[in-house]
């Protein structure tokens, strides 16, 4: 079995667990544990980004990612995944698919390459490789290629936490807890535009625009994605994003990371493995 | 904006927190005030800690409930009572939030009055004052530093005492901000700093506690309010469990008169199943109270604007919703959604300002009127 991780696991599981113990877990329960170059080019500058969420953190949380040594884990292969572009891009002209040259993307080029590649033959780990990602926009975009192509299925970071509790690596404890992190994370997307939002009402003496905090602020606290995808339709909103630009974009960012729907999914998960609805013998 | 066209002192629909004391009032939500009133009396009158959650939608009053019962008499005159009553926000984004939350508590306690009700204690149990602390505290060098809070002469090395502050004293209370340097170690003589230990922390203020709260003699009980506490989630993980964890002992710690409220906006479609996400199971099992604070209803939403607007605190009673009339009230308040506090707060201060810039100033706030403005009110449903 085939590990392919990409860059937002990676940082679920090192930020969750602050610690680089569980990346060699993953690596020894594994073995075959890889990622694309361009993934840890992604995984070091995500990290920068961190540095306002963690502020006096941060130092610690870049020494648990020096010790993960991720360099390791770059395939060897890597650099010859490009081989197999030309017939992807004419894969996704046939199916009208759009692209952006992003980690998912590469870390399906060296699925794609690995599963063709095998050591004593061709095609030997066809349907062996598991790519685990957590941007559910990835999982839609290239499900139906990594099974029409049998390079193997997508999984997310919840998925790996689940089989190193059924592996007995890590207890039931730890997987919940890990659960429970990786909601935080997603939550604290919310949060971060709740204290830029508290921070405007602050300054803000204008009780029309006071209102409009207020209806922003509700319609984001619903967690409900049809809401939050309305609220650049809406004539008032418009007016306070003028007047505070920054909001604009921290709100965009909540929409475009389809947080409301990966919350509710990580919820379910939660709950789940809570109620012992995963089989362990 | 000139209110007293409206015969007001000022604007009753407050926007933002009031400063002073005297101007927080608790007007209307009747259920909720019953529901604190009776966990005050039960905290003041039988012995268990409890932790009570508040929880609600954003905008039903949590801070301000939060603020009425800290920073107000009323439950001293209610409940004839000494309490004592602490608001702390939780501490944000912070690397040591246990040590953050410790200096903001002692900030709301007032390390003198801490002095001073230590003095208290002093001269009720006297002889017996030490061995008190030591039953009460289980960690000898808490206990050790909790007996310097009752004063020690032999230590008084300032040359004016009734000028300057004794040094012990300073030094004790940059020990308690954190402060473990040789110097004031040897000045108290006392082995080790409590900087980096959660546990001496919540040795620290337990003992502090279960002092005051003896045999409920100089505070009957402690109401510790812990605001936005949803705001959890911008801790790291570590962090988050470390919090949940000190919260958990300072209950199992402060076995009596200690009663913690924990606000807690929700978010999502009003689940408590969230919370146990959030609080983590050692203090979900911990917290078997719940205060709902609901929304209210057309009629309780009509009866707070009555009593808001003729609160003396901005004109004389005549118990009418002069400039509104009540077709107008019901009106405004049927077609802004679901009700909260705050959101009829603005709507109301919004009309009574675009009534105030209107030419000429409507002598009345009628149905018309709104009908003309309605669009200028972001929480109007369209």
């Amino acid at each position: 079995m085939f590990l392919i991780l990409d860059a937002c696991t990676i940082s679920n599981l090192i930020n969750v667990f602050q610690d680089a113990s569980i990346l060699s877990l993953v690596r020894t329960t594994f073995r075959e544990v890889y990622i694309a170059q361009e993934v840890f080019d992604e995984v070091s500058k995500n990290l920068k980004k961190l540095k306002f969420l963690y502020n006096e953190n941060w130092d610690e949380l870049n020494e648990i990612y020096r010790e993960c040594k991720l360099h390791e884990i770059i395939s060897e292969l890597d650099k010859d995944k490009k081989e197999c572009n030309p017939f992807f891009i004419k894969y996704c002209s046939g199916k009208r698919l759009t692209f952006k040259e992003n980690g998912e993307y590469f870390s399906t080029l060296l699925s794609l390459y690995l599963s063709r590649m095998g050591e004593l033959d061709f095609c030997e780990n066809t349907n062996s490789i598991l790519f685990v990602t957590d941007d559910a926009k990835a999982v839609t975009l290239y499900q139906d290629f990594y099974s029409r192509n049998q390079i193997g299925i997508i999984i997310d970071s919840i998925d790996v936490i689940v089989i190193l509790y059924l592996k007995n690596v890590i207890t039931k404890f730890k997987a919940i807890s890990y659960i429970e992190g990786l909601f935080n994370i997603y939550r604290s997307n919310f949060i971060s535009v709740k204290l830029e939002i508290e921070r405007i009402r602050k300054k803000e003496t204008d009780v029309r625009f006071q209102s409009l905090i207020t209806k922003l602020i509700e319609i984001i606290s619903s967690l409900n994605p049809v809401d939050v995808d309305k609220i650049f339709q809406d004539q008032d909103l418009h007016k306070l994003f003028n007047r505070h630009k920054k909001l604009k974009h921290k709100v965009k960012s909540l929409k475009d990371g389809d947080n409301t729907l990966k919350l509710n999914y990580i919820k379910e998960r939660f709950t789940e493995l809570k109620s012992d609805l995963v089989w362990k013998p | 904006m000139d209110y007293t066209q409206y015969k007001f002192k000022n604007n009753p629909f407050r926007i933002v927190p009031a400063i002073y004391p005297e101007e927080i009032i608790w007007i209307g939500m009747d259920k909720i005030q019953k529901d604190i009133d009776r966990r005050i009396d039960s905290g003041i009158k039988t012995s268990p800690s409890r932790i009570v959650l508040n929880w609600g939608r954003y905008g039903s009053g949590k801070t301000h409930a939060a603020n009425y019962y800290t920073k107000t008499d009323y439950i001293k005159t209610k409940f004839n009572s000494d309490t004592k009553n602490l608001k702390v926000t939780l501490p944000r984004s912070s690397k040591e939030p246990i040590q953050a939350f410790l200096r903001a508590l002692i900030g709301q306690m007032d390390f003198n009055d801490i002095i001073a009700d230590f003095q208290k204690f002093n001269d009720i149990y006297e002889t017996k004052s030490d061995a008190i602390i030591e039953a009460v505290t289980q960690d000898a060098v808490i206990s050790q530093l909790l007996k310097l809070f009752l004063g020690n002469p032999q230590k008084q090395k300032a040359l004016f005492p009734e000028l300057n502050e004794p040094t012990y004293k300073i030094a004790l209370r940059n020990y308690i901000y954190g402060d473990s340097s040789k110097a004031i170690l040897k000045e108290l003589n006392i082995p080790l700093g409590i900087e980096n230990d959660d546990e001496q922390i919540v040795n620290l203020i337990s003992g502090i506690f279960n002092t005051i709260t003896f045999e409920k003699k100089i505070y009957q009980s402690i109401f510790l309010w812990i605001d936005e506490f949803e705001d959890i989630d911008t801790l790291t993980k570590t962090s988050q469990d470390r919090f949940t964890t000190f919260l958990r002992q300072l209950i199992d710690k402060t076995p009596n008169s200690l009663t913690i409220f924990l606000n807690f906006t929700l978010k999502g479609s009003g689940e408590l199943e969230d919370l146990s996400i959030m609080l983590g199971e050692a203090l979900m099992s911990r917290t078997n109270l719940y205060i709902e604070f609901v929304e209210p209803d057309l009629n309780e939403a009509k009866a707070y604007i009555v009593q808001l607007m003729n609160h003396p605190l901005y004109r004389e009673k005549d118990g009418s919703v002069f400039p509104f009339t009540d077709e107008t009230v019901e009106y405004v308040l049927k077609n802004i959604g679901n009700l909260s506090i705050r959101k009829i707060n603005e709507t109301f201060s919004l009309i009574l300002e675009l009534a105030l810039l209107h030419k000429p100033i409507p002598q009345t706030i009628t149905k018309e009127f709104i009908e003309k403005i309605k669009l200028e009110l972001p929480h109007w449903k369209r």
